[in-house]
């Protein structure tokens, strides 16, 4: 399968192509007040306004380094934004089904599957993980009040 | 009665009546031949023809749709049951009837299809028989041609043809139409084409429903989806304008002329765009007269509904979300509130219950009613019930306002009447009721009074999409505050900021207003507190701390999907033309989140404090000088003394008297009657020590009368005259004209600056004191301009262009020392800033600072009464002319001298 792969620090990830839509050099980004981590801001997207979400806050990444680029994922006709901080390139490549035990169990919905890349795994998301980080931010809102 | 034997009021409703119930066909259709019906939609659709078809008189579809509601409703109420092919049949039969019926009478006469044409050519054609062989042929080719001029049949007579205008009858085929008009003119050539009408057209009166057949095909109806999608476009197409305005620095008129035509073009489309979401009001009231027959035959009560305001405009999104919630309210008048005729009859009101249905608009906000006339809210059982539900200790009931009761009413599950009925039951709750509305940025309310009935009064947006917003902004983030909410607005003073019992408040005709800084609590840092914005929603009111006020604007609000419901305060976002973007805010929910609810918010003011609480007043000190009352701001008066002895010093200033030592401190005394030119010289009975800008000094007066209030609008402008720089205004107070005292202008000129230094160009270039307003469209040229007066010790005032630094002149608070403005801003411009501040205020001088060199603008600038025009970038001389201009007023009327006094 064809997937978009990206970096945070020295993990790359990937993200099936079809989830996809553009990949843009992050903008300028407002800033939400009172979101809760992880939603960046807005960003104007040629007339759109779409919401920038920073995987890093529930993947345990430091969250300081900046991000690099956008990838704009869609679902149902909706827009959303995936700040990464590097995006590497498209591969084609065979990804093993799966998700390991050992990966947190709260970030396994996350996972479809892995496949190897220079002695390392690139751990491929479900195209529709970008749109998971949302239940994480609404509960963890929750948690807050 | 058939449909077209039906007559109607207009042939707009015939329209409509046809739309309408072409949309619900379809949908019937859609659902039934969809794999999982959707039976409510189904049931919904069915509902609402039947409904309209007995408004328009025809029994028979209103009898057949009610047969189908019948068993659709069945259906919906055991979504169990399988659905039969017997039902999805005899829904399909029925689209099928009413479409037939719909469509115009067939006309056996075939001779009616003929059509005559005269199709006349180019003066400058020059085959003409050739290109009339065209015209036949192309008819020919799609129509049987009976006659024609030249005739078609001559090929001889068509070679010889020189005229210019071709006559041609033909008869279409069956079932065809061609837009013959369109097909004719595309012939090169043809200058212009026109049907004849038909002398020998046999029924005059033509059938009614081949009008409407024509008509609704010139009718097309889009998807709000395309719409909304127009809107965005032309958002984007503004916002790429002002980038464009903006990078074009070199803009020549022609240049000009251009941007602000491409401007104003996609103004009038976005206006358009707008407008094409309107429908009126009628469209969605027209199905409640059936509606509330229908409900008072369920109930055997005699129930009449009387609708108005039918014409009022509404957003079509706001409307199609406003069905439900209306037909719950007049279900629930109805059913709870309009009592049986006994009982009416035993209360000696009509047997019959009214219950009315109310639109109107005003200022962009559509008002609708639902009253009735029956047995209203009753209060007591509201309090026993409020206890019983423990949304209130019994204590609290007993207290609670009528309002706060009726809140109780939009709960989740609180509902009075003990017994849910069928009808009532079956419907929506007032909760979701106050849901929906709340979701059109809405508000409802109810009153009531026990025995006569109750109004359900909705306020909803004519549109969702604008907005007037108030911007400001608090650190890096803009936000948007609906102007409809701002009472008003003032520079923050930390001084008239109260922080006690855990909350900071700010004074409100005598009442504490919460204030909250937005800065804090939004937990947006860092930022710099400047501007207290008073707002209120019903009877919610805040005071909001926020940096800096950047205008007002009309923007389309666009909600942000799933980061809804993570941002509660939120109503969605707008782009602004420099492309930054402005975060929409809801006051509610804005003081929710700080838990400032309702319920905990301080009584009422009373009623004639509640009345002109929104206007700003000031408040002033009068005294008397010779035989003519003034007036100085209270905030600058430390204290009244009678008068004590003064001691001349040498070399003073002309208007010091000399020094005064009040507890063993030397003042310097300021001579009123010097100051205010009075031509008595005996000297004043009264001190007024005042305290201003660190200087401390005494005013001395003949008398002292008292303390008045006035609002800032009361407050005239003198003209412009030596001599009355200091007076800043007139007031008329108990049928005398007082005459306001500008101190700073008095002080700014009389007294030394604190940093003492008597060098002059010290002095000049020293803006202590110094308020000045500042408009300029480019946010850095804001921010440079900002920074330099206020290095300078000037209490500077920013605005994005000419209106909202107007609008600033006439928010009341202090009125600026000097005006500096760019000329080329949105709204208005430089020029116009010039004339209006030159008219209203001519006292403050006015600067203009510009990019556009070239003498022609700079003595247009100097015409209308500048002065002084300095092109950009010379932010020192800017500093320096400010300091001058702000010194203007003394310099003309009494030199330089300042005096000097020790000590």
């Amino acid at each position: 399968m064809q997937v978009l792969t990206f970096t945070f620090q020295h993990s790359t990830f990937a993200l099936p192509i079809e989830a996809v839509s553009e990949v843009i050099r992050i903008p300028e980004v407002t800033i939400l007040p009172g979101a809760p981590p992880g939603l960046t801001g807005l960003i104007n997207l040629r007339g759109r306004m779409i919401p920038i979400v920073d995987p890093r806050f529930y993947l345990d990444f430091d969250t300081s380094r900046n991000l690099g680029h956008v990838i704009v994922v869609t679902k149902d006709g909706e827009l959303m934004g995936l700040g990464v901080e590097q995006v590497e390139g498209i591969v084609d490549i065979s990804v093993h089904e799966g998700v390991p035990d050992m990966v947190d169990e709260e970030l396994q919905p996350l996972i479809y599957g892995y496949f190897p890349s220079q002695g390392d795994f690139v751990f491929t998301w479900h195209t529709y993980g970008p749109f998971l980080l949302w239940d994480f931010m609404s509960s963890g809102k929750e948690m807050q009040s | 009665m058939t449909f077209y034997e039906l007559s109607w009021e207009s042939v707009e409703e015939q329209e409509l009546f046809v739309a309408e119930l072409s949309d619900l066909l379809e949908v019937l259709e859609d659902i039934w031949l969809s794999e999982e019906p959707d039976v409510q939609a189904a049931f919904r659709a069915a509902h609402t023809i039947k409904g309209s078809a007995a408004m328009v008189g025809l029994e028979d579809w209103s009898s057949k749709a009610h047969r189908l509601e019948d068993r659709l409703d069945q259906i919906r109420q055991n979504p169990e049951s399988p659905i039969e092919d017997s039902l999805r049949e005899d829904v399909l039969d029925f689209v099928d009837f009413i479409r037939q019926q719909l469509s115009p009478p067939q006309i056996p006469d075939k001779g009616l299809s003929q059509k005559h044409w005269r199709i006349t050519l180019a003066a400058d054609c020059t085959l003409k028989g050739a290109r009339a062989f065209q015209i036949l042929k192309t008819i020919a080719d799609q129509a049987q041609i009976i006659t024609s001029q030249p005739s078609w049949e001559n090929k001889d007579e068509m070679e010889r043809f020189d005229g210019n205008a071709i006559d041609v009858v033909f008869e279409e085929m069956p079932l065809q139409s061609i837009d013959w008009s369109r097909v004719l003119l595309s012939i090169p050539e043809v200058e212009h084409c026109e049907e004849i009408a038909q002398a020998e057209e046999e029924p005059k009166n033509p059938v009614p429903g081949v009008n409407v057949a024509k008509r609704r095909e010139d009718m097309i109806r889009i998807h709000p989806q395309v719409l909304e999608d127009l809107l965005d476009g032309l958002g984007e197409l503004l916002m790429r304008h002002a980038e464009l305005s903006h990078r074009l620095t070199d803009q020549s008129p022609a240049v000009k002329e251009a941007l602000d035509g491409v401007k104003q073009i996609a103004m009038n489309l976005q206006d358009m765009t707008l407008r094409a979401r309107m429908l009126p009001l009628s469209t969605l009231f027209h199905q409640y007269p059936r509606a509330v027959h229908d409900i008072a035959q369920k109930l055997s009560k005699d129930i009449t509904l009387s609708v108005e305001g039918g014409d009022t405009q509404l957003d079509r999104l706001v409307m199609d979300r406003l069905h439900e919630p209306l037909l719950h309210l007049i279900r629930n008048a109805a059913d709870h509130g309009i009592e049986t005729a006994s009982e009416r009859l035993r209360k000696k009101k009509p047997a019959a219950g009214h219950i009315f249905l109310k639109a109107s608009s005003r200022k962009g906000r559509v008002e609708i009613v639902v009253g009735d006339d029956g047995r209203g809210i009753d209060w007591n059982s509201l309090r026993n019930k409020a206890v019983a539900e423990e949304v209130m200790t019994a204590d609290q009931a007993r207290h609670a306002s009528p309002e706060a009761l009726a809140s109780l009413l939009f709960l989740p599950g609180f509902s009075t009447k003990e017994q849910v009925t069928d009808l009532s039951g079956r419907g929506v709750g007032l909760d979701v009721v106050k849901d929906t509305v709340d979701q059109l940025h809405g508000d409802i309310r109810v009153e009531s009074e026990t025995g006569q009935g109750s109004r359900f009064i909705m306020e909803l947006p004519m549109t969702m999409a604008i907005l007037s917003a108030l911007l400001i902004s608090v650190g890096p983030v803009v936000l948007g505050i609906p102007v409809l909410n701002v009472e008003r607005i003032e520079p923050w003073q930390e001084q008239n900021i109260k922080h006690t019992l855990g909350s900071d408040m700010i004074g409100d005709n005598g009442h504490p207003r919460k204030v909250m800084i937005l800065g804090e609590l939004l937990k947006i840092g860092p930022t710099d507190p400047q501007m207290i914005i008073r707002v209120q929603d019903g009877s919610l009111k805040m005071a909001l701390v926020a940096d800096a006020v950047l205008g007002q604007q009309d923007v389309v609000i666009k909600p942000l999907g799933r980061v809804m419901p993570l941002m509660p305060w939120m109503t969605g976002a707008c782009l602004l033309g420099d492309g930054r973007v402005a975060l929409m805010v809801d006051i509610k929910r804005l003081a929710e989140r700080l838990g400032h609810s309702d319920g905990t918010q301080l009584p009422e003011p009373t009623e004639s404090a509640e009345s002109n609480q929104s206007v700003a007043t000031s408040t002033w000190l009068i005294f008397g000088v010779g035989s003519q009352f003034y007036g100085i701001s209270v905030e600058k008066v430390q204290e009244v003394l009678v008068r004590s002895s003064v001691n001349r010093i040498v070399g003073q200033h002309a208007l010091i008297e000399g020094v005064a030592i009040i507890r063993e401190d030397s003042y310097p005394v300021l001579s009123g009657h010097k100051l205010l030119d009075a031509s008595d010289s005996s000297e004043g009975g009264y001190f007024i020590v005042i305290h201003m800008s660190q200087h401390l000094f005494v005013l001395s007066v003949d008398t002292v009368k008292e303390i008045v209030s006035v609002p800032w609008r009361q407050i005239q402008p003198v003209p412009h005259q030596d001599g009355m720089e200091v007076i800043m205004g007139l007031a008329e107070v108990e049928g005398a004209a007082i005459q306001l005292i500008d101190l700073d202008a008095v002080i700014s000129g009389v007294l030394p600056s604190e940093s003492g230094a008597p060098e002059k160009k010290d002095k000049l270039e020293s803006l202590d004191g110094v308020r000045v307003f500042l408009a300029d469209d480019s946010r850095l040229a804001r921010q440079k301009l900002v920074s330099a007066l206020t290095a300078s010790g000037a209490e500077v005032s920013a605005f994005e262009e000419g209106q909202a630094l107007m609008a600033g002149l006439t928010l009341g608070g202090h009125l600026p020392h000097v005006i500096v403005t760019d000329v080329e801003m949105p709204k208005m411009n430089g020029y116009q800033v010039l004339e209006e501040v030159k008219a209203q205020l001519p006292q403050i001088p006015v600067i203009v600072h510009t990019s556009l060199d070239g003498r022609l603008s700079k003595e247009h600038c100097l015409e209308l009464g500048a002065d002084f025009v300095l092109t950009k970038w010379d932010v020192g001389e800017l500093v320096r002319r400010v300091s001058l201009a702000s010194h203007q007023g003394v310099d003309d009327q009494g030199g330089r001298g300042h005096a000097l006094i020790a000590d």
